[in-house]
């Protein structure tokens, strides 16, 4: 019976943890660092866990008023929880700093997989224990935010960090990466925090951290002193788009692409304290219906249509993706008579470049949050430009747009020598540029050998 | 299939596979669920089999020892009319009524699990709340799905609020001054949702019932116009067990293999047994049955001629079945059996201690796989929605005023020492490590929320959860209130020991310590379940069964 190896528990505490035990990205610990040695062990991925307690700050005072009560205007991403707080996550081999993985805009790629791949009981439920998620702004302020524990102690963490090596299924052998070294880049804290009613607040808040661990199972395993080793990756670019004919092209020097899905977001809602920096909302910019009472910039503009390109070439999809937006018949411009639901086409792509549709068994994307006539022009969020969070319900809007490249062998397409592009027919009219956070899922090879360790991606 | 076979568990890490030692390759294993080629033709025989005993307390059922069981074969059960307004604890439902089941096969017991109620109370947890809404109130009477608790437009400028969901459509509801976004996407709170509006309060909100106005929120201790500003929330009407007709007392099922955990993925070949298989059954107090808020004296009576066993005897092609037989005149395979070591913590009217327990809970000789544990307190009962079937979290503290630094959520200090070595390098004191710690035991995520489980944060409702009166009205006897009773209720800590070690002739010790506790007029009961690995051998039509 006992002839497989027994899995011992690992807890490793940050390298550079500061003296008080509190982390936080205002008071100069923008990143936390853990190393995970050398040795003749497996890291179990699907083990790792980022634990700890949290809590927000109004400012560095004692006072009661230096904690977030529930009637004031403190916000933060409720579908993102903890997530939010990090803004790049990195794996690198321990002992000859070989980059294995490094995913930037770690919180906005979550903030795609997180409601993609997790229904909204998940959220609810369990996620609300491990990650402090709550999709719905009010409850999630209640609980988290202005929990009355807040200033005793805190709240308790304990969440996945999903990325490619740690969401594998095969062990990351701890002797073939010469080690780990994992470093959490926080995010700052004008980028995490926001107020709620857009306005001007908050200069001084922060979120902090304090017993922060990270835990995992580790199983016994005799590597080779040379060999390789598969693992899948997410790779994470950065452009803008400020036009009705947005191109977005990138040299991705991936070999094994698996999909790739991008979000949007209103460039100047980034680090601001009056907006929420994570969400993930339709392109505004538009002309045919108001978000809010600034017509001239807030409209939600249309996606037409979308064409992915590889190499100059219609691929995968070989034909252009023409939405339910583009010409619609008898269109009388603001008059709100368009058809506001997403179009089925898009967002089907978009979930499947974030997992195969066929495997997503739950998810928290329903016609509630995806709807594009997002009701704004009441709302006591005046003056925001996709504040979207108070406005949708389960958890704010889940938008992007998306492709799969290899829902069969699993083996990926090679843009290594290809560029990858999009090109997105918009109804951007106003001078509003987005950002565009684009997510690359690929798969890589880990050589090794004794004298270090190259990827091969 | 069964309808209430639990797709949630297919998932579940398996560490050690029940498997026949001896099979001729050519021969497909038709005892492990899944392995029949697809185009294999089987017939499934169904019998309606009565108890062989029962009484209110004990219930026997015999099988035929004939084809193959099927492991979702059901028990049906049914009731008096209850005394009071009542329906099943919300969180176990109809195995509030198992307290403890064995099954033998010639007088040898081959699994036994005591306090079986409580069990479920654990294994619970792993039902999603989609099955909860969608399938188990219907089944097993459980309703543990959560949702939010939307808020309409205000009524008043008072803070009080209509509650339901009108949509994201700003079309759907009209704005006023002073109220509530016309998409009102504000929820304070989470609550049930088991698919029946919540009713509306605050206000004189009614609805016509057969001619008669009634007031929504009408509260015993309060006017008929007045009501609390929550929400009141009620368990389906069908479940109610007090009906003005005996006969529409509902009827609720189990699958014989969530009695016995191990059916699932193993199916008993009663065609190859010579010897008497028994499934027995010790029934739970009838005071410790149901959930009936606001009385004390409700009870929950077994109607014997409602007991039933609906049992699935499944048949393959003769030469196959006898192929198998001739193939396996010795068959062993190993399966999981449960243990349970519970021990009294805090007497009556005492308060669990603060200082470190530790506890030997047995395993010595044996291999374990994992265990779980929860500590209950005694006091709760049949007002509690969740009756007595829950595992109380440390106790929090909020009520220091706001933002006082002396608010502090309970900390549970656990740790597991077997084989001379701790589980964990350093004693695990973060709630949401225990989840996570859970999650590793059962290789699946508790299906609930922070609160309910840790009680940390403040998000279950202050509504209350009414059972339907003995009309289809709305109105009914006071309910419990939502977060009073769910709040840390379900703080079962799990454990996995790695790799199916053997534990040494110590056994295993449980290190506790727990920050705070209310004291209970009943005191603390602490129970630990050790899932062990058995090992059944059928050599020419006779058992034998012992610990791996």
């Amino acid at each position: 019976m006992s002839n497989s190896q027994p899995t011992i528990n690992l807890e490793i505490v940050p390298s550079n943890v500061a003296s008080n035990g509190t982390i936080s990205y205002k008071n100069g610990n923008p990143i936390i660092q853990f190393i995970i040695g050398e040795q003749q062990r497996a890291i179990l991925g699907r083990s790792v866990r980022l634990v700890g307690k949290y809590r927000v700050r109004k400012d560095t005072g004692s006072a009661a008023g230096s904690y977030v009560s529930l009637d004031d205007v403190t916000a933060q991403s409720n579908r993102l929880g903890i997530y939010s707080v990090i803004d790049q996550l990195v794996i690198k081999s321990q002992m000859t700093h070989q980059t294995i993985e490094h995913i930037k805009h770690y919180n906005k790629f979550c903030s795609s997989f997180i409601p993609v791949l997790n229904s909204l009981k998940d959220g609810l439920g369990h996620l609300s224990e491990t990650a402090l998620i709550m999709p719905s702004y009010r409850c999630f302020k209640k609980s988290v935010l202005a929990v009355p524990s807040q200033r005793g102690s805190g709240n308790s963490f304990c969440a996945h960090l999903p990325c490619g090596l740690f969401n594998g299924v095969q062990a990351v052998p701890l002797a073939a990466t010469k080690g780990l070294l994992i470093e959490i880049h926080l995010a700052p804290d004008n980028n995490v925090l926001y107020t709620q009613d857009g306005s001007v607040g908050l200069q001084n808040a922060y979120y902090e951290m304090e017993d922060v661990r990270l835990v995992a199972e580790a199983t016994a395993m005799n590597s080779d002193t040379s060999g390789t080793f598969e693992y899948k990756s997410v790779s994470s670019y950065y452009t803008s788009i400020n036009s009705s004919n947005a191109i977005i092209n990138f040299n991705l020097g991936l070999s094994r692409v698996l999909g790739a899905f991008m979000t949007f977001l209103p460039a100047q809602n980034i680090n601001n304290l009056r907006q929420d920096g994570m969400s993930t909302a339709p392109l505004v910019g538009g002309t045919n219906r108001y978000l809010d009472s600034d017509s001239s910039t807030s409209s939600v503009a249309n996606i037409n249509q979308a064409v992915f390109m590889k190499g100059g070439q219609r691929f995968p999809l070989e034909y252009n993706l023409d939405t339910l937006q583009k010409d619609p018949p008898n269109i009388i411009v603001g008059n709100n008579n368009q058809n506001d639901s997403v179009d089925p086409a898009l967002q089907r792509n978009y979930l499947d470049a974030v997992r195969s549709f066929s495997q997503i068994g739950r998810s928290m994307a329903s016609t509630n949050n995806t709807f594009l006539g997002v009701p704004i022009g009441s709302l006591s969020q005046d003056g925001l430009v996709g504040g979207f969070d108070k406005s949708v319900a389960e958890g704010g809007s889940v938008y992007g747009v998306g492709v799969n490249y290899d829902s069969i062998s699993d083996e990926g397409q090679d843009f290594s020598s290809e560029n990858f592009g999009i090109q997105l027919e918009t109804g951007i009219t106003q001078d509003v540029p987005h950002a565009v956070y684009l997510f690359i899922h690929a798969k890589n090879t880990l050589v090794f050998n004794n004298g270090g360790v190259q990827v091969v991606s | 299939m069964s309808q209430s076979y639990n797709p949630n568990q297919d998932t579940q890490l398996s560490k050690v596979e029940p498997k026949a030692s001896s099979n001729s390759t050519q021969i497909p294993d038709l005892l492990k669920i899944g392995a029949i080629p697809t185009d294999t033709t089987m017939d499934v025989l169904t019998d309606i089999l009565d108890p062989v005993v029962q009484n209110d307390s004990f219930i026997r059922f015999a099988f035929q020892n004939k084809g193959i069981l099927h492991s979702m074969s059901k028990i049906k059960f049914g009731f008096t009319n209850a005394n009071q307004n009542s329906c099943l604890p919300v969180n176990v439902g109809l195995y509030a009524l198992i307290q403890r089941v064995r099954l033998t096969i010639g007088a040898k017991t081959i699994c036994e699990i005591d306090d079986f109620n409580q069990f479920m109370a654990y294994k619970g947890l792993f039902v999603s709340q989609e099955a909860m809404k969608e399938r188990e109130q219907y089944l097993t009477s459980r309703v543990m799905a959560y949702g939010f608790e939307y808020k309409d437009n205000e009524v008043a400028a008072a803070g009080n609020f209509n509650f339901g969901w009108a949509g994201s459509n700003p079309n759907n509801a009209t704005e006023t001054a002073g109220t509530m976004p016309p998409a009102n996407t504000r929820a304070d709170s989470l609550a049930f949702d088991n698919g029946w509006c919540q009713l509306i309060t605050s206000q004189q909100h009614s609805c016509n019932t057969g001619g008669v106005e009634q007031f929504m929120n009408k509260d015993a201790t309060q006017g008929a116009d007045n009501g609390d500003g929550h929400p009141i929330y009620k368990v389906g009407y069908w479940t109610n067990l007090k009906k003005s007709v005996a006969r529409a007392v509902p009827d609720f099922q189990v699958s014989i293999a969530d009695l016995c955990p191990f059916l699932r993925t193993q199916q008993l070949p009663l065609y190859m047994m010579d010897e008497l298989v028994q499934l027995e059954i010790f029934t739970a107090p009838q005071d410790e049955r149901l959930y009936c808020p606001g009385h004390d004296d409700g009870v929950l009576v077994i109607d014997p001629t409602e007991t039933q066993l609906i049992a699935d005897y499944i048949y393959y092609p003769q030469d196959m079945m006898v192929a198998y037989a001739n193939a396996n005149r010795n068959l062993t395979f190993t399966y999981v059996d449960y243990r349970l070591s519970k021990y009294s913590i805090a007497g009556n009217g005492a308060q669990i201690p603060t200082t470190q327990l530790i506890r030997n809970i047995g395993g010595a000789g044996r291999i374990i796989t994992r265990i779980f544990m929860g500590v209950q307190d005694r006091a709760k009962n049949l007002r509690n929605m969740n009756g007595q079937y829950r595992a109380d979290a440390p106790l929090r503290d909020y009520g220091q005023g706001a933002n006082n630094i002396n608010n502090v959520n309970g900390v549970a200090t656990l740790n597991l020492k077997y084989n001379d070595t701790f589980l964990y390098p350093i004693d695990v004191d973060n709630s949401a490590r225990h989840f996570h710690n859970t999650a590793s035991a059962e290789g699946m995520t508790p299906f609930t929320s922070r609160e309910v489980f840790s009680g940390e944060g403040e998000s279950l409702s202050a509504g209350s959860l009414q059972v339907a009166s003995t009309t289809k009205s709305f109105t009914g006897p006071p309910g419990s209130h939502i977060a009073t009773d769910l709040s840390g209720s379900a703080f079962y800590c799990g454990f996995r020991i790695g790799s199916n070690e053997r534990i040494n002739s110590r056994g295993m010790e449980l290190y506790m310590t727990w920050s705070n506790s209310q004291a209970s007029a009943s005191g603390y009961l602490q129970r630990v379940w050790l899932e062990t690995i058995k090992q059944l051998t059928l050599e020419n039509g006779r058992v034998s069964v012992q610990f791996a």
